[in-house]
């Protein structure tokens, strides 16, 4: 991404259009000037630093390391019990929102269950020339780790694009972490969310520390065996960083939208 | 091998490996353009580098070191389960990994027995004996369930299920993360790894439990396509003003009612 510094001159303005315009031409410079625009995955060093550093603590303090970096990152004190989301708090929020609200939910949970059901691979037997039988068996992985990122508006659709496909293969344990308030709470609207897709397993994890709680595990948070969901170019690290290393989590491509 | 890649009908080959390599593919060099994918398995490092890269382009698994893990019930040909054993072991790099689980000791014996008579004449017998005797794991099971449940905590890359055939469908249905399953006495590892039709590049030290084996939709990726017109807009239009309205982005919701 090209970096300008706005000013309210003729410069700045001139920059900016030499920035955003190309013309088309089948050149190497062309591409070039294309590629300096798009952004890369590369990450720059501090990300990386950081993220090694609050995932080695998290391995190897646990639950005691996740609290701390939830007081630090999200300015939230938690005890290790209160970081498990309460039924009862999910059932509340489930009620805050209205009839209206909920019937969209429902009707997005609908069509996206629905899409993701025509892309499901099926068993298969055949026999091969030699005589021998081969195929392939298909099984939903055992137990899923799903990030939703937090801020001041619930992600109702993030929990949906992610939480639904999920429950449609029937993972046997599925978690989400995502990151609480200050005041340790969760967007009643996303608490709502994931309630009517059936999620019942939520902590209020956010960051890195939420990535390596869950490809660690801690006392609170049973290690998963794949983690989910977008995040911010911390998060995103700290899933590049477990890819199959210790606990191994599998690392599942872009993401719409960083918060 | 440069025969066999050219049997496949691959003309652009580099003599290149190590972490190198995987550098060279994954920024391009001024000899090597940069790819999109980087598949195939390697030592430590060249997974290592793989790993690293991720991001700057897509990986497949991340394969290591080769495993087996052989499920045999009292049926079993202690001399076949033996011979299985030693083929895992010959591969080479002294990394390998053999489990066993069984639910008789008495085939355990002979099983024990059958691997010292058939070691010495193997070309490769020191090799074989040292990964047996370090990196060879015995699993003693009541009954076939427990089996299943080791293998599953496992992710065998190979997994031979040498039982009868009765217990066959059934022990199959309870594994879950397996990367090839070889089912009956008749089945070794080995028609994996050469003929069969499957890959034999599969998930390795308990990868298996979120990766699957290569296959060609590895090769391939996919894009969602969406088309509405005006009559499925207007239907689509509460429930995108809800979700607008809930995560506070009216931009979004703008965008589809300016077109009613």
């Amino acid at each position: 991404m090209q970096t300008l510094e706005f000013s309210d001159s003729p410069k700045f303005f001139n920059a900016l259009r030499k920035a955003e315009t190309l013309e088309f031409s089948d050149s190497p410079k062309f591409f070039n000037a294309l590629r300096k625009f798009c952004t890369t995955a590369t990450v720059s060093g501090d990300v990386s630093e950081v993220v090694t550093a609050v995932l080695a603590e998290v391995k190897a303090r646990g639950d005691k390391a996740v609290l701390d970096y939830t007081q630090k990152f999200d300015g939230a004190h938690l005890s290790a019990h209160a970081m498990r989301v309460d039924p009862a708090e999910m059932k509340a929020a489930l009620k805050s929102l209205s009839v209206a609200d909920r019937k969209a939910i429902r009707e997005s949970i609908a069509l996206v269950k629905a899409f993701h059901k025509k892309t499901l691979p099926k068993n298969w037997k055949a026999k091969n020339a030699q005589g021998g039988i081969v195929g392939e068996r298909f099984y939903p992985i055992r137990r899923v780790g799903l990030y939703v990122p937090g801020g001041n508006v619930p992600l109702v659709s993030t929990v949906i694009m992610t939480a639904v496909l999920a429950k449609l293969v029937k993972n046997p344990e599925i978690c989400v972490c995502t990151p609480p308030a200050a005041d340790g709470s969760i967007a009643p609207g996303m608490l709502a969310a994931l309630s009517m897709v059936g999620i019942d397993e939520v902590y209020k994890v956010g960051g890195v520390q939420a990535v390596g709680a869950m490809a660690y595990g801690t006392a609170t948070i049973p290690a998963v065996d794949k983690i989910f969901g977008p995040g911010n170019a911390f998060v995103m690290e700290a899933k590049r960083h477990d890819c199959t290393r210790d606990a191994g989590c599998a690392f599942d491509g872009r993401y719409r939208r960083s918060v | 091998m440069l025969a066999a890649l050219s049997m496949v009908g691959i003309d652009e080959v580099y003599k290149v490996g190590g972490v190198q390599a995987v550098g060279a593919m994954a920024y391009g060099t001024a000899t090597i353009p940069a790819v999109d994918k980087i598949f195939g398995p390697g030592n430590a490092f060249v997974m290592e580098a793989k790993r690293q890269v991720l991001g700057t382009v897509g990986i497949d698994l991340l394969p290591g070191p080769s495993e087996v893990m052989i499920i045999a019930d009292a049926g079993a040909n202690p001399q076949h389960v033996a011979a299985d054993l030693i083929a895992q072991a010959e591969h080479g790099s002294g990394k390998e990994i053999i489990y066993l689980a069984t639910t008789s000791k008495a085939l355990l014996r002979k099983i024990e027995k059958s691997l010292a008579r058939q070691l010495p004449e193997r070309s490769h017998a020191a090799k074989c004996k040292k990964v047996l005797k370090s990196r060879f794991l015995t699993v003693i099971c009541k009954n076939l369930d427990q089996a299943a449940q080791v293998s599953n905590y496992i992710a065998p890359e190979h997994l031979e299920l040498q039982v009868a055939d009765r217990s066959i469908d059934a022990l199959t249905n309870k594994i879950t993360t397996a990367g090839a399953i070889l089912q009956g006495y008749m089945t070794p590892t080995v028609l994996g790894d050469f003929t069969a039709g499957p890959s034999h590049t599969l998930p390795t030290g308990r990868a298996g439990r979120f990766f699957s084996g290569l296959q060609a939709t590895d090769f391939i990726r996919r894009s969602s396509v969406l088309r509405y017109d005006t009559k499925s807009l207007a239907n689509a239009a509460p429930v995108v003003e809800t979700f607008a309205r809930l995560e506070k982005l009216d931009g979004h919701g703008r965008s589809l009612t300016i077109r009613l």
